[in-house]
């Protein structure tokens, strides 16, 4: 009896399958990545002809497409550079505020009023252009009232991405 | 004296199986939109040199976290590792790429006697990892581990 156990033991250790490990480093850096494509889908000039239009507004919808590939949750502000509309145009000399324009997104029902001090568009998390807020659409709304000199205007309009 | 021919051969099996691997530290950098979207090759990035008295080996690999961070908030598998030549005749499918987890992988293996070393060298492919992973530095060792048949 003493004798069968020692060899059941004996025969354990010999089947042992025999391993060795080694090991490299190896380092994955990952910076920060952000792509913004806005595309403009037809010219958003704004003509207005009528009280009503002056009065109301004339909204532009789906006038932008904005896409966005990011590894960083992020922020869309917009802003404009000047704080009124400059003369674009010989008979030209009023000064409308930057906020007359304002923009929305598909995703949000509120306008944004445009200002020299950037304003939240919009925001999202991280991922490609099929991630939640990634791809949007812009509308942009102009107000001009009954206060400004009629005209031909421009203002430049400036939309900032950041990283949260 | 059957005992004893057991332990011997035992004893000998564990001496003699052995490898090196050949590589220096692996450094993937991810700062473009590319690195991010496509795979990139590291042509012969790690070289092994087996020796084992015995026919029969396998080779495995997997990815090791050098920090505590949730392994979901890691990249998941950044690395993936292919043959590219071989002194042996290694059996699967070697040649093709296989994606590094944090389990073991199946790298290759091979039925041929390897008392006299094979040596196999291995393209490192840097996989796309997409926009999921935040931004920071990711340590990982990648471990090797070969077993006899």
């Amino acid at each position: 009896m003493r004798l069968s156990i020692i060899f059941l033991f004996i025969s354990f250790i010999s089947n042992a399958q025999a391993l060795v490990s080694q090991a490299i480093n190896a380092n994955v850096l990952v910076k920060s990545v952000m792509k913004m494509e806005l595309k403009k889908n037809n010219t958003i000039d704004f003509k207005f002809d009528t009280i009503e239009e002056l009065e109301q507004g004339i909204i532009k919808n789906n006038a932008f497409d904005f896409k966005l590939k990011s590894n960083n949750n992020w922020i869309l502000m917009v802003s404009s550079l000047t704080a009124n509309f400059l003369p674009a145009g010989p008979d030209s000399d009023g000064e409308a505020p930057a906020s007359i324009v304002s923009f929305r997104t598909d995703k949000k029902t509120n306008f944004v009023s445009l200002s020299q001090n950037p304003k939240e568009l919009l925001s999202g998390n991280r991922g490609s252009f099929t991630q939640g807020n990634n791809t949007a659409k812009l509308d942009v709304k102009v107000t001009p009232g009954l206060e400004n000199s009629g005209g031909l205007y421009s203002i430049v309009v400036v939309f900032t991405l950041s990283p949260q | 004296m059957f005992f004893c021919f057991f332990l011997f051969q035992n004893y000998s099996k564990a001496q003699n199986l052995s490898f090196t691997v050949q590589s220096t530290t692996i450094n993937a950098e991810y700062s473009t939109e590319i690195d991010l979207e496509s795979t990139r090759l590291l042509s012969n990035a790690i070289t092994f040199n087996i020796v084992s008295p015995r026919s029969g080996i396998l080779m495995y690999a997997r990815l090791k976290p050098l920090s505590n961070q949730p392994l979901s908030t890691l990249p998941q598998n950044p690395f993936s590792i292919k043959v590219n030549t071989s002194s042996a005749n290694l059996g699967g499918n070697a040649f093709q790429a296989r994606p590094l987890g944090f389990s073991d992988v199946l790298l290759f293996d091979t039925n041929q006697r390897a008392s006299r070393g094979i040596r196999v060298t291995n393209d490192l492919l840097l996989n796309p990892i997409g926009y999921s992973v935040e931004p920071g530095e990711y340590n990982f060792s990648i471990l090797f581990t070969l077993s006899e048949k």
